[in-house]
């Protein structure tokens, strides 16, 4: 049977029917296809709500909703998208709820048809990605044909190009993401190193400064002894720049006559490898040159290089002034001679004085009695045995004088203090008489000798006797009492005890008494004290002053008995 | 004839005081030795001195301290110290204070005698 027309008809339509759906199916698939070219550069959210309306646009449905995860499989979004009709049963907050219910099941147990406010719709859930790990697009539709072949492929293709879309974003995103990281990390490191380099430079900077305020020359050398850094004070003194002052330049401020053994001190400590020092002079910026002291230190850094680094102290004034004090001391000790010997000369001339007057005398009255008419004989004889007499007397004052200065060095000896105070007495009689000093000596029998010099110890004796005369020079209202006494103390010392009765001295100030040129006189230096106790400690002893109870002062010496003093002293009393 | 003068010398030391009476009495004077201050002035309420030779130090009473005690007394006596602790400056000081001289020992029997002609005189 042939075909009708009607049927031809029918069936050319439903063919033009079908072709145009299949056009139309390829139209879409096309715009679909085409999705993620407009998405590039876009953000999920955006992504999402452009594929909604892609595929409500394109397929007869009544809703769309598309729920996302972020990368780490969290909900990121949920987007709905619906008709006019669906907007009027449901809001898209509910479709959104009831639809995610759902999305807790797997893929294959969602149901096909939903019931929404009474309306039977079909749906049609598609997984984006494999597990549906990037999230589920849902398509919903009253039809009851939904969904179509074509339809289901749409939604497929839409829902790969979803997935494509989806990966570039987010790939785009977690390299954004990435880029962002690495700049902020840069800029952090940027700004920490830019701190880092700020700190050091004020680090240096403040280095720098107090290196430059050091009131001292500060340099560095290479291990060559090639200067590479001076400081500001060196620069200043010198009147040097950094640049000549480097390398061997700053050589040129050591004096001529010092640079030879400059060099030479310097070539052996850069030798040696250890710290040393040595002494030149440098020539300041005016022209004058001072002394210095020159120290250097060995430094080596963490790969073994050495450097030096040292500093030059100005010990110019104190070099000087050290000169002057050797100059001063021999003066001093030359001084204290010639004041001792001042101070003993004119007892002496005393002493010698009155017999070398009762001579003169003598001999004129024998030269008269000789020259008389009747010749005096007897009586010149007897002159001239008190000349003789006398003579001898002079004599012995001439002796005793020889042994106190024959001695010129130092010379040790058992010494008897006993009768060296004798001899000191015998000398200074007659200033003790001529003083009006009454005396009184309390000398120990039992007094072991001492290891000394003897005319030294005798010139300090005599100076504290000279020194108790003088202090009661001005005494009117008590007697001039001076004691001296011997004794030995526990200690194996054995001490001669000066006792007056003078002006004595605040007791607060004893050790001042010592010191040179401390004098409460009108007259002297104020240095036999200081001179005194220099020998008595030369002779590993004491010589101090006390205050007394009454008027005056007490002056004692302390020495050690000799090495074999005990003995000679047991033996003695025996 | 004329009756010489009574000298007396006064002084510690024993050649001394053994020495000049007899060299004054060379001289023609009378003379007699006091070794203290002390001892003179006893002896000078028996017999007044009419010169002294008087030594400036001596243990007790110095030859100054003696003629204070004399001008206590208003005993203006003419006086020629003598020392062995002097110089020229004690010798000018001495002359300012009233004595006739001082001489510094050991001195020539020419200065004593000059001395003492000069003290008497004054007297």
């Amino acid at each position: 049977m042939l075909p009708t027309d009607d049927w031809l008809i029918m069936q050319t339509e439903q063919l033009h029917a079908e072709n145009k759906r299949l056009q139309r199916c390829v139209r879409d698939l096309v715009g679909i296809m085409a999705l993620p070219a407009i998405w590039v550069g876009s953000g999920p959210s955006r992504i999402a709500e452009s594929l909604l309306d892609s595929i409500l646009a394109m397929l007869d449905l009544d809703f769309a909703y598309l729920h996302l995860n972020d990368a780490s499989g969290n909900r990121l979004l949920d987007v709905t998208r619906s008709s006019q009709w669906a907007g009027t049963v449901a809001s898209p907050q509910e479709l959104e709820a009831t639809l995610a219910r759902c999305r807790l099941g797997r893929t294959k147990e969602w149901p096909h048809r939903l019931t929404v406010d009474g309306n039977d719709i079909a749906i049609l859930p598609v997984r984006l990605g494999l597990l549906g790990e990037i999230g589920l697009l849902v398509a919903g539709s009253r039809r009851t044909d939904f969904p179509r072949q074509t339809e289901a492929l749409l939604l497929n293709v839409a829902a790969n190009q979803a997935t494509i879309g989806l990966q570039a974003a987010w790939q785009l995103s977690e390299q954004k993401r990435v880029a962002r990281e690495l700049d902020r990390r840069v800029e952090a490191r940027t700004r920490e190193l830019a701190e880092a380099n700020e700190e050091l430079l004020q680090r240096k900077l403040d280095f720098q400064l107090v290196v430059d305020a050091i009131p001292a020359i500060v340099w560095s050398s290479l291990a060559d002894g090639r200067a590479d850094f001076v400081n500001q004070h060196f620069r200043r003194y010198v009147g040097l720049s950094t640049e000549e002052a480097r390398d061997w330049g700053w050589v040129g401020a050591v004096h001529p006559g010092d640079v030879s053994e400059f060099m030479e001190n310097w070539r052996a400590i850069l030798a040696s490898g250890r710290s040393g020092e040595f002494q030149a002079r440098l020539r300041r910026f005016d022209g004058e040159y001072r002394w210095f002291l020159l120290r250097a230190e060995p430094l080596a850094d963490a790969d073994g290089n050495l450097k030096w680094f040292g500093a030059c102290f100005d010990m110019h004034d104190w070099k000087k002034a050290q000169d002057e004090l050797r100059d001063a001391q021999a003066e001093l000790a030359h001084v204290a001679r010639a004041t001792t010997m001042g101070q003993l000369t004119a007892s002496i001339a005393h002493e010698i004085n009155q017999p070398l007057s009762g001579i003169v005398t003598n001999a004129s009255t024998c030269l008269r009695m000789l020259s008389a008419g009747q010749p005096n004989v007897t009586g010149a004889q007897e002159t001239a045995r008190r000349m003789i007499r006398d003579a001898r007397r002079a004599t012995e004052v001439v002796s005793r004088l020889r042994s106190l200065f024959t001695k010129q060095n130092t010379s040790v000896e058992a010494v008897n203090l006993n009768s060296a105070i004798q001899e000191i007495i015998a000398l200074t009689s007659t200033e003790l008489q001529r003083a009006c000093v009454h005396l009184r000596l309390e000398l120990s029998d039992d007094l072991p000798p001492v290891d000394g010099d003897r005319t030294q110890l005798q010139q300090v004796i005599m100076n504290l006797i000279l020194n108790a005369v003088e202090a009661m020079s001005g005494v009117t209202d008590h007697a001039r009492d001076l004691t001296i006494a011997t004794e030995r103390d526990g200690d194996g010392y054995v001490r001669v005890v000066i006792r007056d009765a003078g002006v004595g001295f605040d007791p607060t100030a004893s050790e001042k008494l010592f010191r040179p040129f401390h004098t409460t006189k009108s007259h002297g230096m104020g240095i036999g004290l200081s001179v005194s106790r220099s020998i008595v400690e030369h002779h590993h002893g004491r010589l101090w002053a006390e205050a007394n109870d009454g008027p005056g002062a007490t002056f004692f010496v302390a020495i050690p008995s000799g090495a074999d003093g005990e003995a000679m002293a047991r033996q003695s009393q025996k | 004839m004329k009756k010489m003068a009574y000298v007396a010398v006064v002084d510690d030391d024993e050649s001394v005081r053994e020495s000049l009476p007899d060299l004054l009495r060379e001289f023609g004077y009378e003379a007699r030795g006091f070794s203290s201050a002390e001892e003179f002035l006893e002896a000078d309420k028996v017999r007044q001195a009419e010169c002294l030779v008087l030594d400036i130090a001596m243990p007790g009473m110095s030859g100054f301290d003696l003629q204070r005690e004399l001008n206590r007394r208003e005993r203006k006596v003419p006086t020629v110290f003598i020392t062995a602790h002097g110089d020229e400056a004690i010798r000018l000081r001495v002359r300012r204070h009233g004595a006739v001289d001082c001489l510094l020992k050991p001195f020539s029997d020419t200065a004593l005698f000059e001395a003492m002609k000069a003290a008497l005189k004054q007297g």
